[in-house]
Parts: C-alpha cells; sequence; structure tokens
C-alpha cells in the first residue's frame, strides 16, 4: 500500500484543508521524506489522517473518532480524511468523517454528525456503507487497524510493540499478511479427516467384534489341525467379546468355514438316520392298519348287540304309553273338557248382557259425583262470604264514633285559624307599639338634647353677659379710684375692684346679643321639642292599649313573646289540620264499610238459595245409580264368571286342552310303531355279522402301537438335533459374510488410517517440536523476516547485536516466534526489554523493516510505506546517520518512507521535507500549517 | 601557484563510539608537518571539516587549534561547508577570519563566492561552492532544476569561469561521470541519488571536491579530483591510503602537477578475520594491539563475553561479528526454504521432515495434492 494523495481538514490541530501530494512531493512513488516541526505542532496528525482515512480510528491511543474534530474549526466546516492510494497496482480512494456533535441546524442543543465511510475502487466502483468499506479495507489491505500501527506506522512511543508482542499476536499478524490460513484450514482437515478415519475404523470394529462374538463354536474339532484352529477361534471370539479386533483378520474366516464344514457333514448324517427311520415308520404303520380294519368289524358285532338291546327295551315302552293313553283316567278327562266347553259357548249372550248393565251402573255413579262436586262448592263460598261478613263488622266496631270525631277536628281547626288571626293582630300592634315607643324615646332625647343646649346657651349668653359688665366693669375699675364714685353703684369705696377678666377678648355688645339670641332660639326649639315628646308619649300609649287589647282577644298571657305564641300557634293549627284529615279518612271508611255490609248480605242469600237447589240434584243422582246396581246384580245370579272376557278366556282355554290331548294320543301311536320296526333292523344286520366273523379271533394292536410310538420319538430326536445343527450353520453362515465384508473394510479403513494418523498428529503441533503446519510456515517467513531484520540490525548496532528465534519449547504456551537479542559482543542472550532506548528504537526499526522487506518479496499484503515517528531523539548522531542511511536505501528499493521528527540534524539529511508548524498565539490563523520541500512542490 | 587539496576530516567522528579525537589530533598535527615542507602558498578545504552540524566543544576546539597553526604563516585557507557541517555555524565570524585570509564560503545565497589570489602567472579565481541542494537553489533561479546536475550548473553559470584566467573549483557533491560510478552504471530515473555530472563542472583548471573518502579522479581527465578524507572513516574504506594531494598550477593553459603526500596515522583501521581463540592467543603472545579492528570471528556461536575479553588486548575493536552465525541462520532458515514453493510444496516438507528419510510415503502424497485441490476449489467458490 503506497499513499499517493492524503487531505484532511478541520482536523486535530487544522482547521483548512491540507493537502500532502506524495507523488509530488518526492517526484516519485517511493523515496524517503521527514515530516519536522516543534513539539505539538501537528505532526503525528499526518499520520492519524492516514490511519483515520484507512481505518476509522487513529493511530494514538485514547483518539477515537470523535474526537479527531478541530476543536477550532467553524461548525460549517466538516471535519474529513481522504486517501489516495495504490495497491497491487489499482488505485483506491478513501474518504471518511468521524462522529462528533454539531449544533442542530435548528433548535437548540446538539445532534451527532453522523461517521461516514467511502470506497472508490479502480473502475468506479464505489462502497459507502462504513461496516462495507471497513470490511473491504481489512481485506485489501490483510490487516485491521492493530495491525497496520504495528508494521506499517512505528507509532510515537509503541514501537516496541511489535517487537514484544508475543506468539500467539505474531501468529495473528503473520497470518493476516503472508495468508498462511490455508495452511490452518489444511490442518484442520486432515485431523478432522482423520477423526473421521478412526471413526469409522472403530464402528466397524465394533460390528466386526459383535459379529464374531455371535459365532457359535463347537466344543471339539476333528483332528489336531482342527483343534487348534477351533481353540485359537475360541480365543478370538473372546476377545472379541472384549471388544478387541483380531490382529490377523484372515484366521477367524478360515476357522469359521472349518466350523461350517464339520457342521455341515454332521447334519447330513444326521439326514440320512433319519430317513431310515421314516422307512420303518411306514412299514410299521401298514401291518398296524390291516389289524385296525379286522379289530372295527368285531366291534361293530358288539355295538350291534348293545343296540339290539336298547331297541327293545324302546319299543316296549312305546307300546306301554299308548295303551295307557287310550284308556282309563286320561279319556274320562277329555271328555269333561270337551262338556265345559260346550256349555260355557251357550252362556255367552248373557254375558254381554251383564257387560251393558256394568256401563249404565257407572254412567249414574259419574253423574252423582258432578253433583255432589256443585254443592260443595257453593258451601265454600258461602262459608267464605260469611268470613268476610265478619270482616267488615269488626271494621266497623273499630271505626265507631269516627264520625263524632271528624266533627270535632273540624272545630279544633276552626279555633285554631281564630286563634292565629288574633295572634297576628297582636303581632301588628305589639310592633306598632315597638315603633312608637322608638319614636316617643327619639323625641324625648331630642328635646333632652335641645334642653340641655339651651341651657348651655343662656348660661353662655348670661356668661358673656357677665364678663360684659364685668369688663365694663372693670374698665371702669379700672380708672375706678378710691374715693371715686362707681359709675355703676356710686359707691365710693371698691373693695372688691371688678378685675378685668384674663381673657381681654373681643368682647362686643354685638356678641352679646347674638348669643342671647341663640340662647332665646334654643329654649324655644326646646319647648318645642318638649311639645313633641309629649305627644309622642300619648301615642305610645295608644299603641301599648291597642296592643293589650288585641293580647286579651287572643288570649296572649302576659309576658308572654308574641312571636313564639305565633309560632305554637302556627304549629298547634298545622296539627288540627292533620287532625281532622285523619278523621276524615275514618269517617269516610265507615261509610264506605256500611255500604259493603248491605252488599254482603244479599250475596248471602244467593248463595243460600243455590245451595238449596243443589241438594235436590245430588239426592235424584243417587237413586238413578242405585237402580243401576240393582239392575246388574239381577242379570248377574245367573253367571258363573263376572264378565264376558272372563268367559272368554276359560273357552280359550279349554279349548287348547282338548286339542293337546288329541296330539298326544297321535304321537304315542306313532312311537310304538316306530320302535318296532328298529328292533327288526337291529336284529337283520347282527345275525349277518355273526355268520362273517364266525371262526375268528379279535386282533390286539398293543404292542404295533408302541413300536410306532418309539419310532416316532427316535425320528423326533434326530429332527430336532438336525433343527439346532442347521441354525448353528445359518448363523454362522451370516457372521461368516459379514466377517468377510467386515475383514476387507477393515483392511481399507486400518491402511487408511495408518495413512492419516502420523499427518494429524503432526499437523496438530505432535512433533517434538511441537510445531504445526501453520506454525512451521510461519516460522518460516518468520525467520526470513529475522535474516532481514538481522542485517539492518547489524549495520545500526555496529554488529553487536542479532536477534534470534527463541527456540526454547519449554515452558507453557508456544513461544515459536518469540525473539530474543543475542549479544555478539558477550556471546549472551538478552531479552529484548534489556536494550537502551536509543538500541530498542533500532531493533524495532530494523525489525519492521525485516518484515517488510519480507511481506515486499513475496506478496501477500503489500507493505510498500513505512512510517516511523519519532524515536530518533533516543539515537546518537552517528547512529542517526546509520539509520538514514538503511532508510534511504529502503527508499530506493520501491517503498515509500516518512519519518517524523524533530530532530533538527534530519533536516540536513532528507532532502524532501513536510514542515509544520502551529499558531499558538491567539492572534491570526490557528491551527497547523504544512510547508513543503519536495520535488515539484 | 602550490596548494594543498584537504577534505571531509570529520572532525568528531566516532568509530561506533569510540573516539578518534586523538588519531585527528594526531593527523592534524601531520598535515601541517606536510604543509610546512611543502611550503604551499594556500590550503583549500572542500567541505565536511566537522563530523555534525553540531560539533562537540573539544572538537571544535580541534579545529580552532588546526586553523590557527594553517594561517599561522599568512597563507590563505579556503574553506567550504559539506553536506555534514552546518553552513552558518562554520561560516562564524567569517568576516572576521577573512581578514586573515581564511575564506569561508557562506550557505549558497545567489552570489557564487569568490576569492583571487595571485601568483607569478597572474590570477587565479577560486569558486568556492558549498554543499548545494536543488532546493538551495530554487529561490534564485527562474526554472527549478530538474536534477543535481542542472542545480550545479545553474549556480555555476551564475558566474561562469573566465576562461582567461586560472579558475579552481572547491566543491562538496557526490560527482560521477556519465552515470557511472566506480563502474557500477546507476540508474538514471532515480532522482533521489544526488549525483552530478562532472560536465557540470567545465572550464575549470582544476576542481578540489570532497565528500567520497576515497582518493579518486573522476572522468577522463586528471583534474577533477576527490583527495579523500585523512584517515580511514569507515569499515569500507579500509584499504585507502589517505594522502594529501599537492596540486601545482603552472601557466594557464598548462596542466596541473599533482603529488601526493602520505599520511602516516596514530592508528591503523584494519578489518582482521580469525577465531576467538587465536586472536587471545596472539594477543597475549605480542600484547595484542590499539589499531581500530574490524574483528570477523569464526567462530560458529558467539563467544560468552567475548568483546570485552578480546578489549583487554585489542582496546580498539570497533566492531565484532561472527559471519559464519549468520550465514549459518540464513542458510538454514531462508531463502531455500521459501523460494518459489507452493503452500502445496511446504506443507509437503512439514511433513516430511519427521520421516526418517525425509521423503513423504506415495499414499500420503496424494492424498495432500487431492486435499489442496479441494480447498483450492472451495476458496475459487467461495
Amino acid at each position: 500500500m503506497k499513499p499517493i494523495r492524503l487531505t484532511f481538514q478541520a482536523f486535530e490541530s487544522y482547521v483548512q484543508e491540507q493537502t500532502i501530494d506524495f507523488e509530488k512531493l518526492l517526484g516519485s512513488r517511493s523515496g524517503l521524506f521527514l515530516i519536522s516541526g516543534k513539539t505539538g505542532a501537528g505532526k503525528t496528525a499526518i499520520f492519524d489522517a492516514m490511519t483515520f482515512a484507512l481505518f476509522g480510528v487513529t493511530c494514538s491511543e485514547g483518539r477515537r473518532g470523535d474526537t479527531v474534530r478541530c476543536q477550532y474549526a467553524p461548525w460549517e466546516k466538516e471535519t474529513r480524511a481522504s486517501l489516495v492510494f495504490e495497491l497491487s497496482g489499482r488505485q483506491y480512494e478513501i474518504t471518511r468523517t468521524p462522529r462528533y456533535p454539531v449544533p442542530k441546524r435548528r433548535g437548540e442543543g446538539m445532534t451527532d454528525h453522523a461517521a461516514t465511510a467511502e470506497l472508490m475502487e479502480d473502475g468506479g466502483r464505489c462502497i459507502s456503507r462504513k461496516e462495507q468499506v471497513d470490511a473491504r479495507v481489512r481485506e485489501l489491505l490483510g490487516m485491521d487497524e492493530k495491525q497496520f500501527t504495528q508494521i506499517v506506522l512505528l507509532a510515537q512511543g509503541r514501537f516496541m510493540t511489535f517487537l514484544t508482542a508475543g506468539t500467539s499476536e505474531k501468529m495473528k499478524i503473520f497470518r493476516g499478511l503472508f495468508h498462511t490460513e490455508i495452511y490452518d484450514r489444511i490442518k484442520r482437515q486432515i485431523i478432522s479427516d482423520a477423526a473421521l478415519a478412526q471413526e469409522e475404523y472403530a464402528r466397524s470394529a465394533a460390528s466386526y467384534c459383535a459379529r464374531l462374538s455371535a459365532a457359535i463354536l463347537p466344543d471339539r474339532q476333528e483332528g489336531a489341525d482342527g483343534e487348534e484352529m477351533l481353540r485359537l477361534l475360541a480365543a478370538a471370539k473372546q476377545r472379541a467379546k472384549e471388544g478387541v479386533v483380531p490382529e490377523d483378520l484372515k484366521m477367524p474366516l478360515d476357522g469359521l468355514e472349518d466350523v461350517n464344514r464339520a457342521v455341515k457333514a454332521r447334519i447330513r448324517l444326521l439326514a440320512k438316520e433319519r430317513s431310515r427311520l421314516q422307512e420303518e415308520r411306514d412299514a410299521l404303520t401298514r401291518r398296524r392298519t390291516e389289524k385296525e380294519k379286522q379289530l372295527a368289524e368285531f366291534q361293530a358285532l358288539e355295538e350291534l348287540k348293545t343296540q339290539g338291546a336298547q331297541a327293545q327295551m324302546a319299543a316296549r315302552e312305546a307300546q306301554d304309553r299308548l295303551h295307557s293313553l287310550l284308556d282309563g283316567a286320561a279319556a274320562q278327562a277329555r271328555n269333561a273338557c270337551s262338556q265345559e266347553l260346550t256349555r260355557l259357548r251357550d252362556q255367552l249372550p248373557g254375558y254381554e248382557k251383564l257387560d251393558r248393565a256394568d256401563a249404565k251402573m257407572k254412567q249414574a255413579g259419574a253423574k252423582l259425583r258432578e253433583q255432589d262436586d256443585r254443592r260443595k262448592q257453593i258451601l265454600s263460598a258461602i262459608q267464605a262470604a260469611r268470613a268476610a261478613a265478619q270482616a267488615v263488622e269488626q271494621e266497623m266496631t273499630s271505626l265507631a264514633g269516627a264520625e263524632e270525631e271528624y266533627t270535632k277536628s273540624q272545630l279544633a281547626l276552626e279555633r285554631g285559624l281564630l286563634r292565629r288571626q288574633m295572634l297576628l293582630d297582636a303581632k301588628q300592634k305589639h310592633t306598632a307599639l315597638s315603633r312608637a315607643e322608638v319614636t316617643r324615646k327619639e323625641a324625648l332625647r331630642s328635646y333632652t338634647e335641645a334642653q340641655r343646649l339651651s341651657d348651655r346657651l343662656q348660661q353662655e349668653a348670661a356668661d358673656y353677659e357677665r364678663a360684659f359688665n364685668a369688663n365694663i366693669a372693670g374698665i371702669l375699675a379700672a380708672d375706678l379710684l378710691e374715693d371715686t364714685p362707681c359709675p355703676v353703684c356710686g359707691s365710693l369705696h371698691h373693695p372688691h375692684l371688678a378685675l378685668l377678666p384674663e381673657t381681654q377678648a373681643d368682647l362686643s355688645e354685638k356678641t352679646r346679643d347674638e348669643k342671647a339670641k341663640r340662647a332665646r332660639d334654643a329654649a324655644g326649639r326646646a319647648v318645642t321639642l318638649s311639645e313633641e315628646a309629649r305627644e309622642a308619649q300619648v301615642r305610645r300609649q295608644a299603641a301599648e292599649d291597642a296592643f293589650q287589647e288585641a293580647a286579651g282577644k287572643a288570649d296572649l298571657a302576659p309576658g308572654t313573646d308574641v312571636d313564639k305564641a305565633l309560632a305554637l300557634a302556627e304549629a298547634a293549627l298545622q296539627t288540627a289540620e292533620r287532625d281532622k284529615k285523619r278523621q276524615e279518612l275514618r269517617r269516610n271508611r265507615l261509610l264506605a264499610l256500611r255500604q259493603e255490609t248491605e252488599k254482603q248480605r244479599q250475596n248471602l242469600d244467593a248463595l243460600r238459595a243455590r245451595l238449596q237447589e243443589a241438594e235436590g240434584g245430588t239426592s235424584a243422582a243417587q237413586s238413578l245409580v242405585a237402580a243401576a246396581k240393582a239392575e246388574r246384580g239381577a242379570i248377574a245370579a245367573g253367571l258363573a264368571f263376572d264378565s264376558l272376557t272372563q268367559a272368554r278366556r276359560r273357552t280359550e282355554q279349554l279349548d287348547a286342552m282338548v286339542r293337546e290331548q288329541e296330539a298326544a294320543l297321535e304321537h304315542a301311536r306313532s312311537d310304538a310303531a316306530r320302535t318296532g320296526e328298529a328292533l327288526a333292523a337291529v336284529l337283520g344286520r347282527a345275525q349277518e355279522y355273526r355268520e362273517r366273523l364266525a371262526g375268528k379271533e379279535k386282533p390286539d394292536l398293543a404292542p404295533d402301537t408302541e413300536a410306532l410310538r418309539k419310532n416316532a420319538e427316535r425320528i423326533k430326536e434326530e429332527e430336532q438335533q438336525m433343527q439346532v445343527l442347521i441354525s448353528w450353520q445359518a448363523t454362522n453362515d451370516g457372521v461368516l459374510t459379514d466377517l468377510r465384508r467386515l475383514s476387507a473394510l477393515l483392511e481399507s479403513q486400518r491402511q487408511r488410517l495408518n495413512m492419516l494418523a502420523p499427518l494429524s498428529r503432526a499437523a496438530g503441533g505432535g512433533g517434538a517440536d511441537k510445531l504445526s503446519l501453520e506454525t512451521y510456515v510461519q516460522q518460516v517467513w518468520f525467520d526470513r523476516m529475522v535474516d532481514r531484520a538481522n542485517r539492518r540490525l547489524s549495520r545500526l548496532s555496529g554488529g553487536a547485536y542479532y536477534f534470534r528465534r527463541e527456540t526454547d519449547v519449554s515452558g507453557g504456551g508456544f513461544h515459536g516466534l518469540d525473539l530474543s537479542i543475542l549479544d555478539l559482543y558477550s556471546g549472551k542472550s538478552r531479552s529484548v526489554s534489556t536494550l537502551s532506548g536509543g538500541e530498542q528504537f533500532e531493533a524495532a526499526l530494523a525489525l519492521a523493516l525485516g518484515l517488510s522487506d519480507v511481506a515486499q518479496e513475496q506478496g501477500g499484503a503489500r507493505i510498500e510505506a513505512l512510517f516511523i515517528d519519532e524515536g530518533f531523539g533516543t539515537l546518537d548522531p552517528d547512529a542517526i546517520r546509520l539509520a538514514v542511511g538503511i532508510l534511504n536505501d529502503l527508499a530506493r528499493s520501491d517503498r515509500m518512507v516518512g519519518v517524523i521528527s524533530h530532530v533538527d540534524a534530519l533536516q540536513s539529511m532528507i532532502p524532501y521535507q513536510i514542515s509544520v508548524s502551529k499558531n499558538f498565539s491567539g492572534d491570526g490563523e490557528k491551527g497547523s500549517r504544512l510547508a513543503f520541500q519536495g520535488a515539484d512542490l | 601557484m602550490k596548494f594543498a587539496h584537504l577534505s571531509d576530516l570529520h572532525l568528531g567522528l566516532r568509530l561506533n563510539g569510540l573516539s578518534l579525537a586523538q588519531d585527528q589530533a594526531f593527523i592534524l598535527d601531520e598535515i601541517i608537518g606536510i604543509l610546512e615542507e611543502e611550503q604551499t602558498d594556500a590550503v583549500l578545504i572542500a567541505g565536511d571539516v566537522y563530523d555534525s552540524s553540531q560539533p562537540s566543544a573539544e572538537t571544535v576546539s580541534l579545529y580552532s587549534e588546526f586553523l590557527e597553526k594553517l594561517s599561522s604563516s599568512g597563507r590563505p585557507v579556503l574553506i567550504i561547508p559539506g553536506n555534514h557541517d552546518s553552513a552558518a555555524r562554520l561560516s562564524f565570524a567569517s568576516g572576521v577570519l577573512a581578514r586573515q585570509n581564511i575564506f569561508i564560503a557562506p550557505a549558497f545565497d545567489g552570489k557564487l563566492f569568490r576569492v583571487t589570489l595571485d601568483d607569478k602567472y597572474g590570477p587565479v579565481v577560486f569558486t568556492l561552492l558549498p554543499y548545494l541542494t536543488p532546493f538551495q537553489l530554487r529561490p534564485y533561479v527562474k526554472e527549478r532544476p530538474k536534477d543535481w546536475t542542472e542545480a550545479v550548473s545553474a549556480a555555476l553559470s551564475l558566474a561562469p569561469p573566465d576562461p582567461s584566467v586560472r579558475n579552481v573549483c572547491l566543491t562538496h557533491q557526490f560527482i560521477t561521470y556519465r552515470d557511472t560510478y566506480d563502474g557500477v552504471h546507476l540508474p538514471v530515473e532515480r532522482g533521489g541519488l544526488n549525483n552530478v555530472d562532472v560536465s557540470a563542472y567545465r572550464g575549470f583548471d582544476y576542481v578540489a571536491a570532497g565528500h567520497v573518502h576515497r582518493p579518486e579522479r573522476i572522468g577522463p581527465g586528471e583534474t577533477v579530483r576527490y583527495c579523500g578524507s585523512p584517515l580511514v572513516y569507515a569499515a569500507g574504506n579500509i584499504g585507502n591510503e589517505p594522502a594529501v594531494p599537492i596540486v601545482t598550477l603552472g601557466a594557464p593553459g598548462q596542466k596541473p602537477e599533482i603529488t601526493y603526500r602520505k599520511l602516516m596515522p596514530l592508528h591503523q583501521v584494519r578489518a582482521v578475520q580469525s577465531d576467538f581463540s587465536s586472536l587471545m592467543a596472539q594477543g597475549e603472545k605480542t600484547g595484542g594491539s590499539s589499531d581500530y579492528l574490524y574483528v570477523l570471528l569464526q567462530d560458529e556461536n558467539p563467544v560468552s563475553d567475548g568483546m570485552n575479553r578480546l578489549r583487554q588486548y585489542y582496546p580498539n575493536i570497533v566492531t565484532l561479528s561472527y559471519p559464519r552465525l549468520i550465514d549459518a541462520h540464513t542458510s538454514d532458515s531462508t531463502d531455500g526454504r521459501l523460494e518459489g514453493k507452493t503452500p502445496e510444496e511446504l506443507t509437503v516438507e512439514f511433513f516430511a521432515r519427521s520421516t526418517p528419510d525425509g521423503a513423504l510415503r506415495k499414499d500420503r502424497r496424494e492424498y495432500l495434492s487431492k486435499l489442496f485441490r479441494d480447498v483450492a476449489g472451495e476458496e475459487d467458490d467461495g
């Protein structure tokens, strides 16, 4: 993978869109370039942008997709990274945006800008779903972001990761890079094939053992060889029962064949013997049959004799019976029956008459019942009416006096109304009284006030006058000397001189006159008011009198509250009304009841009349019934049976009996005849046989039977034995067939298993070096990589260090791809972690270059670019020179190498440069910037 | 006009961490001695004075002393910065130093730095071209030079040499003749290889070049030369015989005469191939050596604490390596095993390892073939 052009904007510390055209920078698609700049300027961000464009995540740990957004970019500027790269001769362009919060276009708050990815392939095919793009990138590159940053990018501070990664991690990387999965698949296939073969073999073996166990073996065999074979076979069978398949698969087959042959031979012998016995049997049977025939004849004769005796007896019996029937009691009985029968038949009409009289009687009875019922009904109605009348009477009694009560209540009501009226009036008067009182009080008060005022004004006027006078006096007095005459009284001595009043108010005659007038007015008013008061008093008295009168009329006790009394009167009135209503109801009821009584009386009378009628009817019916009964009685007197039906039944009975008797007689006659004939026949036949068997002897079958039985037994024995042997043979035949088949199968399966088992074991790592197939191949790659790495490491370390693959396979886990460092100067092996910082960087670099070499040479995923982020700071100047020399060589071999470093020395060693600067201060354009020094830039 | 051609002093250089200060001081004294004897009219130093762009204090002192001694007699010293030097630092106080006839070319600034010295035949114009990259040239030319040859040509054409006088050029570049170097044809497309074709230096009577450490001439003539480094500075330079070219310019048009004064270092730089025990034995016998040694031990396995033990007798071992070890591992591990093998063949190899004769049984072989066909078939389908 070689980057061709990288573009990004609003990414980490870059605001504006930045484009790095690698081709223009290097003048070709390969070469070495430097990314320089102060710490924090934004150098690593360039690699972040590349990694992000490819994978959607960045190489710096902890920087996930949603924090690559440039903090000070305006919202309209979308964070975006895009990479045009070349891979296996094809060109691709991938563009991604991360997910990050943006303010909503409408409304408040933040929403998410979605993460997008778009991949354009050579030939125009475009993938724009993120998951698909991710998958395709992984497919194309053969690695994921983790592996990328271990192999292609030696990230700042993390270059040791691949170097110190464990074997399993390295295996993963190698598998991804060199596509060694095929070996894993092969291994798994082999193992599964072997397992399958094992299974099949086990199944076949089990079948084989089962079948062999089922073979039936005899106890012994013919001959020494036979015995030997049998012994081996029995042993094999025993082991088969335990599930062990014999090594030699031919032996059981041969053995069983022998056994089978022996069995067959025995079967044949048995068959021969059986034939012979069968022949014997046939002969015996023939002889016996002859004898049997003869014996049969003798037996027939015996039989006939017995039959004859029987027949005789039978004939005699039949005769006796016939005789008994023909005379005596039986005949008499027969006659009696026929006579009775005739008699009854004659009487039949009489019975019919009887029947008719019965019917008539029934009718009369029914009528009687009807009448009686009617009568009963009326009786009960009368009872009911009586009861009702009684009830009414009772009620009427209870309502006695209701009329008077009613009248009383009416009066009470009237009185009540009147009283109320009176009370209302009284109340009115009372109200008037109250008002008059109020007026009086008012008038009195007014008068009192006026009087007071008048008094006061008068006093005032008087005082004023006095003062006025005094004043004059004073004035006069002021000038008044002893022995001067007082203008008022003319006295010469003035012991008490009128002093000028304290208050030298403006005292004037006008005022004095005014005051006097006011006083006079006030007095006049007072007088008027006094008269008014007196009037009011008078009126009040009148009102009081009126009230008292009304109170008297209303019967109001003195001192009682009118309102209370009124209320009481209202209540009483209401009660009286209710009362009156009640009484009214009662009186009405009484009247109604009286009417009712009249009606009832009438009803009762009617009912009584009907009763009489009904009684008459009943007696009539009764007499009818008696008449019918008498009639019937007369007719029945002359008959034996009670009804026609009975008579008929008897007739039929007799008829049947007669016929029976006739039949019996007939039967007896025929019997006698028959038995006589039979007897004759038997006697005749017996005579025949006697003639035939004259002079012959009865044969004895017992010995023949015995002989046959024995023969049959022996045949059965033979057959049983044969049966057993045949089934043995069948079983063993089956077993033999199966075993033949199974043996062949087992043979071939054994071969297959034998072929596969070692492969499977080896493939899974069962060899001494515990290498599985895939790991073996990976080790080959690994060794190659180590070899390439060692060339670089040797140069970088001045020949001091040398990578070595860990070959110690002991200990837990698999360490087949672990690395250690051989210190050639001390001759000892060291762990990578014991190297100094600079040495570690050199080792990591050498290894990365080695890996890149191998990937380059053998196809797989082509890693044609390598990026180193810092690390040079740990090297001394000589080492830097060596490293740059190595990187230059790498660049010359068609690879792109990018170095990030702040180390100044590198700037003079690497001509093509991207310098990154960042405006840290507040003024001017924010963010990082790129400047180029390149072939075409 | 007689001048000495020096370059690639690489003061401060360390061989794998070993300081060469003592040796460098020694050789510088030697050079001073030679120059005294030769009574040169000028000294040319064609770049890479220092090994690093930020030399240590000790190194700077060393150079300072050297420069003093060089110019003690007042003879001119002409210096250009090489690719290892920091041009800016090297030209420290160049104005002041110029008054003492020490002329140091600054980093390229659009003008060619020239020094003219006179001899009985007239002026000799020295063009001091500092180490030049095409980038440095860009601001000063209209057309971007497409390679280093063009860059150098463009720079030199800013003030082409005047054929009426003698011209000498000091330059520090990788000069090649017709894209071959050391008989090896260089791939032409490689822009990364910063070679300058010798044709860029037309018109100069002598080109005192620096950069390559082996003394040699470039091109068909004798006049474009590398004087080489005064000491062996790398394993690849072992076998060089450092010497100082003393160039005598005659009348204009005359070919310059060149003689070589050999330089005898304090310590040799050698490669030694032996095995550990022999070396130790020899060390005991002879007391060892303090030469700078690139030791290749023939032992197949690294010797425990080998370096320290050897350093008892050979304190200046630069590197210690075990070529056999590397070979063994190489042959054991790699190319043979992977080259051109199909997965199937590798698999067969894997299984064959555990067989006594290394060959897989026929039936197993056939099984694997079929298996691979099937799996490959699945992969095609899948």
